[in-house]
C-alpha cells in the first residue's frame, strides 16, 4: 500500500511540475504590426455646410447602389471617423479612427455621405451624398480603388461642393 | 383609514404570533461546543434539532446556543463541509434548563454524506440523489482568496466562465450579457435582473456564503426557465445563537504585464476590499449585518470598479416548527466600460472612442420566507421576492434600464413515509422593464411542479416529476411548457452508488434578446419580437465509489440536444438580430477523482471533463466551447499551514464569434491559446493557536500566462492578494 502511495505520489508531483513548465509557454503574443493597409486623401468642401446635417463621414461601399437596399452593412466596406463640421478642407487616413474599418477587396463606389438624423441609421433615407470619388480626370466615372494587404493608396481626393450635389443614389 | 387598518392588522398579527409563543410548548435551552479532534473550535459549523427548524451557527470560538427547544428528548445534527456529519441522539431538554453537549467533528475530505437541497428542493444526502452535483464551500472561498464569485466556478469540474458568463458541460457559449441557460439561486431564489436575464456576479456577498450546490444538467423541471443548463444555489450562513464580530481585509497587487509593449500605466495596478460583519441573536430573533467595500484599478485600461454593498438577514423563530426569514442585499458600483482591446499590441487598453465610458448601477435583492412545518413529515414554504436592477453607461447610446423582477413561490414537502418524499408547489413572477434599449415591456408568468421520490426497491430510489410552465412577455404570444424528468439512483452499499436521470428543460428569451434597440460599434441591433424559447432533452447516467475514505472516484457520461438556441447574428440587412438559430448536440464525460493521501496530510483533486459540443446546422463545433477540460487541485496542510496548489486547463477555443473579427471590429480577435493558469495559495489559520485571525496569500497566474476567455479580452495576469481575517 505505501509503495502504491508514493508511486501516486510521484506521479501527482510529475503531472504539477509538467504542468508547470508547460505553464511557461506565457499563452498569447502581441502581432507584429502589418504594413499599412488602406488609403488616404483630401476632401476639399465647396460653399456653405447645409443646416439639417447631424454627421458627415466618408463611406466606401463594395458596389454602387442601385437600389435603397444596396446602403446595408454588408456591401460597406469603410466608414471614417466623423468628419468635424464647417471645415473647407479635411485631410484623411482610413486606418486612423474608423467607424468601419477596411479589408482588402475591390470598392466600387466611395462618396461623402452626410446623416439628416440625430440618430446612427442605415436607412438610405436619412441620408444624403454629398460627394463622390471619381476616376483622375473623368467627372463622369465612379472611382473605383482595390485595396491590397499592406498597400496604402494615397490621393483618394474627393471634392464636395454642397451647391452642386452629385446625382443621389435610388432612395 | 387604509393605513389605520394595516396598523390594526398587523398589531393583531404580532399580537398573534406571541400569543402562540407563550401558549406554545414548554421550552430548555441547547448550548455547547463543535471542535475537532485536537479541539480547536470550529467555526461556522451548523447545528440543526431534528425535527425542529431550529438551528444555530457555532461562533469563533465554536459555540452555539439554541433557545426554545422543546422539553423532552432531542437529535442534534451539526455539520460541516470537510468534517463527518454528526447526529448526538437521545439529548434530554428540562424546563427552563440549558443542556450543554460538546462535539467533536473528525476531518473527512472524501465524504458522500454531506446533505444538500437543490437537487430536489429538500434535504437530501448527496449519496441518494440522481443527478451529478458539485460542493463549493466557505473554507475554498478563503482559502483561494476569492473576491468575485465567478471565480469559484472557474474551478468546478464541467464548469467554464467565459469572462462573465457561466456554462455548465457546454450550456452556454457567450450571449454578450443577454440570458443564460444556467440558472443561479441565492438560498434557493433565483437572482436574475428583468431586463437582460443575466447572472449578476457582482451582487453575490462572497463573505456571507456557507455553501455552493452546482446541480448539473437540467433542472427545468423544479425550477423552469433558464435552468436548462444546470443550477448553482448559493446557501448563506445561518444566523449565530451567540454573537460573532467579523472583519476581513485584503489587498492586492498586479505584476507587470508579461510583454513590455503591454504595459500602458507608469502606477502599480492595486486592489483592496474590506468587509465587517456582526451576527447575533435577540431573543428569537437571528440577525447578520454586514457591509462590503471593493475597489480595484484593474491591470487594463478604463476596467476599474468601485463597489460598496449591505446584507441584512434576519431570522425569527415564531416557535420550534416556524419561523420567518427576510433579506436585503444591495449594491452599488462604479466602473468602467471595457468591452475589448484596441489590437495584439495594445491589449491591456480599449480601442480609443472607449476610453472614459463608465457604467453605474444599484442592485438590490430582497425575500421573505415563511417556513412552518406541520408534524413531522410536512414542510410549508413561502417565498416572496424582489430583484431590482439599475444601471446606465455613458456611451454614445447613454444606454439605461431599470426592471424589477418580483417572484412568489409554495412549496411543500410530505414525507408519506421514511421512503417516499413528495414535494409539489406554485410559482408566479412578474416582470417590469423600462429601458431605453430594452423598451417597456412587462413580462408574467406562473408555474406548478411536483416531484416524487420512492424507492421501488430496497436501495433504489426513483425520482419522478414535472412542471408546467406558462410564460407572457406583453403584448406576445403566450408559451406553455411542461418539463418532465425521471432519475434513478442505486446504492449498491455505502461506498458504490449509480445515478441516471433525464430531463427536459427550456429557457424564455429575455428581454434584451426580444426587445433592444441600440448600436454596437456602428452596428444597429433590432429586436425580434418572433423569438421563442429554447428547449432541451438532457441525460446523464454515472456512478461515484469510495474507498476507505482515502479515495472518491465519480465518473459520468452525459448527452443534451438543443432545440431553437437563441444566438445573436447579421440579419439580411446587416443589423444585428437575436433568431432562433441553433440545433445543438452536447456529448461528453466527466470524471472525477479525489485522494486522501497521509492521514489529511495531502488532498488531491483532479476532473476532467471532455465535450463534444456541435452545432447541428452549421456543421461546426459550438461557439466558445473548450473540447477539453482539466482541473488539478493539490492542498498540503501541517498543523496551522496550508498550502495549495490549483491548475485548470482548456484547449484552445474551435470557434468563436468570427463576424466580429471579419467585420474588423476587434482587431485580432482571432488570436487566443490554451487556457493554462496556475494560482498558489497559502494559509495561516492562526485560530489553531488560540488567535482568532487567519491570512491567506495567493499569487494567482503564478506563471503570468495570457490568455483569452472571451476574444479581444486579456484574463487577469499575474497578481498577488494577502488577506487578514478576525472572527470574534
Amino acid at each position: 500500500m505505501n509503495s502504491k502511495i508514493k508511486y501516486f505520489s510521484l506521479l501527482i508531483v510529475s503531472i504539477l511540475v509538467g504542468l508547470s513548465t508547460l505553464s511557461c509557454e506565457h499563452g498569447i503574443e502581441p502581432r507584429v504590426e502589418p504594413p499599412r493597409t488602406g488609403f488616404s486623401g483630401t476632401i476639399k468642401f465647396i460653399n456653405d455646410w447645409p443646416k439639417d446635417v447631424y454627421r458627415t463621414h466618408i463611406v466606401v461601399f463594395k458596389d454602387t447602389i442601385k437600389i435603397p437596399a444596396d446602403f446595408n452593412i454588408l456591401n460597406i466596406g469603410f466608414v471614417s471617423d466623423t468628419i468635424p463640421m464647417n471645415l473647407k478642407n479635411y485631410n484623411y487616413e482610413s486606418d486612423q479612427n474608423p467607424a468601419f474599418a477596411i479589408s482588402p477587396g475591390v470598392f466600387k463606389y466611395i462618396c461623402i455621405a452626410q446623416s439628416t438624423v440625430p440618430h446612427v441609421s442605415l436607412d438610405r433615407k436619412d441620408w444624403r451624398v454629398a460627394g463622390i470619388y471619381f476616376t483622375p480626370y473623368d467627372s463622369t466615372k465612379y472611382g473605383q480603388i482595390e485595396i491590397k494587404e499592406g498597400i496604402f493608396l494615397t490621393n483618394i481626393n474627393i471634392t464636395v461642393d454642397f451647391k452642386n450635389p452629385p446625382i443621389q443614389p435610388p432612395k | 383609514m387604509k393605513i389605520k387598518s394595516c396598523k390594526i392588522y398587523f398589531t393583531l398579527f404580532v399580537l398573534l404570533l406571541l400569543f402562540q409563543n407563550v401558549l406554545a410548548q414548554k421550552f430548555g435551552q441547547l448550548t455547547g461546543e463543535v471542535t475537532e479532534e485536537n479541539g480547536t473550535p470550529l467555526i461556522g459549523a451548523n447545528v440543526r434539532v431534528e425535527k425542529t427548524l431550529l438551528g444555530s451557527a457555532t461562533t469563533a470560538k465554536g459555540t452555539f446556543r439554541i433557545t426554545k427547544v422543546p422539553v423532552g428528548v432531542v437529535t442534534v445534527r451539526i455539520s460541516m463541509i470537510g468534517f463527518e456529519t454528526k447526529f448526538v441522539e437521545n439529548i434530554s431538554i428540562n424546563l427552563n434548563e440549558e443542556t450543554k453537549i460538546d462535539v467533536q467533528l473528525k476531518p473527512t475530505p472524501i465524504e458522500t454524506s454531506e446533505i444538500v437541497v437543490t437537487a430536489g428542493k429538500y434535504e437530501q444526502k448527496i449519496s441518494e440523489i440522481p443527478v451529478s452535483l458539485n460542493l463549493i464551500n466557505s473554507h475554498e472561498l478563503s482559502r483561494k482568496n476569492i473576491y468575485e464569485f465567478d471565480d469559484a466556478l472557474r474551478y468546478v469540474p464541467g464548469v467554464n466562465v467565459t469572462y462573465d458568463q457561466v456554462s455548465i458541460r457546454g450550456s452556454n457559449g457567450y450571449s454578450r450579457g443577454a440570458g443564460s441557460r444556467v440558472m443561479i439561486l441565492f438560498d434557493g431564489i433565483p437572482l436574475f435582473s428583468g431586463d437582460t436575464g443575466e447572472i449578476i456576479f457582482q451582487i453575490i456577498p462572497i463573505h456571507e456564503i456557507e455553501r455552493v450546490e452546482i446541480v448539473k444538467g437540467s433542472g427545468s423541471a423544479l425550477y423552469g426557465s433558464s435552468a436548462m443548463g444546470g443550477v448553482i444555489n448559493i446557501i448563506s450562513k445561518e444566523t449565530s445563537g451567540n454573537p460573532i464580530y467579523y472583519f476581513k481585509t485584503y489587498a492586492g497587487v498586479y505584476d507587470k504585464p508579461f510583454y513590455d509593449q503591454w504595459n500602458w500605466s507608469e502606477r502599480t495596478r492595486m486592489f483592496n476590499g474590506l468587509i465587517l460583519s456582526h451576527s447575533r441573536r435577540i431573543s428569537d430573533l437571528g440577525l447578520s449585518l454586514s457591509f462590503f467595500r471593493y475597489e480595484n484599478d484593474s491591470y487594463r485600461q478604463n476596467n476599474f470598479t468601485k463597489r460598496y454593498s449591505l446584507f441584512l438577514k434576519s431570522k425569527y423563530n415564531i416557535s420550534t416548527s416556524e419561523n420567518l426569514s427576510f433579506l436585503l442585499n444591495m449594491i452599488s458600483y462604479n466602473s468602467g466600460n471595457y468591452v475589448f482591446w484596441r489590437d495584439s499590441r495594445n491589449a491591456l487598453i480599449p480601442p480609443v472612442d472607449d476610453i472614459g465610458q463608465t457604467v453605474d448601477a444599484f442592485r438590490f435583492n430582497t425575500h421573505l420566507i415563511h417556513q412552518k412545518a406541520f408534524a413531522d413529515d410536512f414542510l410549508l414554504s413561502s417565498k416572496l421576492s424582489l430583484f431590482h436592477n439599475d444601471w446606465r453607461d455613458n456611451t454614445e447610446s447613454f444606454n439605461q434600464s431599470k426592471s424589477d423582477m418580483i417572484r412568489s413561490e409554495i412549496q411543500a414537502n410530505y414525507l408519506l413515509s421514511e421512503n417516499n418524499t413528495l414535494t409539489a408547489g406554485i410559482e408566479a413572477n412578474i416582470s417590469r422593464v423600462k429601458s431605453n434599449i430594452f423598451s417597456e415591456p412587462i413580462a408574467y408568468g406562473a408555474a406548478l411542479f411536483a416531484q416524487d421520490e420512492f424507492k421501488l426497491f430496497k436501495d433504489f430510489k426513483t425520482t419522478i416529476g414535472g412542471r408546467f410552465d406558462f410564460q407572457k412577455v406583453d403584448t406576445l404570444v403566450s408559451e406553455y411548457h411542461f418539463n418532465p424528468k425521471l432519475g434513478f439512483n442505486y446504492s449498491v452499499n455505502e461506498d458504490l452508488f449509480f445515478r441516471a436521470s433525464v430531463g427536459r428543460g427550456y429557457r424564455a428569451p429575455s428581454a434584451a434578446e426580444l426587445f433592444t434597440t441600440t448600436s454596437v460599434a456602428g452596428i444597429n441591433v433590432v429586436p425580434n419580437p418572433k423569438l421563442k424559447s429554447e428547449t432541451s432533452w438532457s441525460f446523464e447516467c454515472g456512478g461515484n465509489f469510495t474507498l476507505a475514505n482515502l479515495v472518491k472516484l465519480d465518473a459520468a457520461i452525459f448527452q443534451s440536444e438543443y432545440y431553437d438556441l437563441i444566438e445573436p447574428g447579421f440579419d439580411y440587412k446587416g443589423e444585428i438580430i437575436f433568431d432562433n438559430i441553433t440545433r445543438a448536440r452536447i456529448q461528453g464525460a466527466e470524471t472525477q477523482l479525489s485522494v486522501n493521501l497521509f492521514n489529511n496530510f495531502w488532498d488531491v483533486n483532479i476532473g476532467y471533463t471532455y465535450l463534444w459540443a456541435r452545432d447541428l446546422k452549421e456543421k461546426s463545433f459550438l461557439k466558445y466551447r473548450p473540447r477539453h477540460l482539466m482541473y488539478l487541485n493539490s492542498i498540503w496542510k501541517v498543523d496551522f499551514v496550508e498550502l495549495g496548489i490549483d491548475f485548470r486547463y482548456w484547449n484552445r477555443i474551435e470557434n468563436i464569434d468570427q463576424e466580429f473579427v471579419q467585420l474588423n471590429i476587434i482587431k485580432d480577435g482571432d488570436l487566443r491559446e490554451k487556457v493554462f493558469v496556475t494560482d498558489l495559495h497559502l494559509t495561516f489559520d492562526l485560530i489553531h493557536l488560540g488567535i482568532p485571525v487567519r491570512t491567506y496569500f495567493s499569487v494567482n497566474n503564478l506563471f503570468n500566462y495570457n490568455y483569452v476567455e472571451l476574444i479581444g479580452n486579456v484574463a487577469p495576469i499575474r497578481h498577488f492578494v494577502l488577506t487578514l481575517e478576525g472572527i470574534l
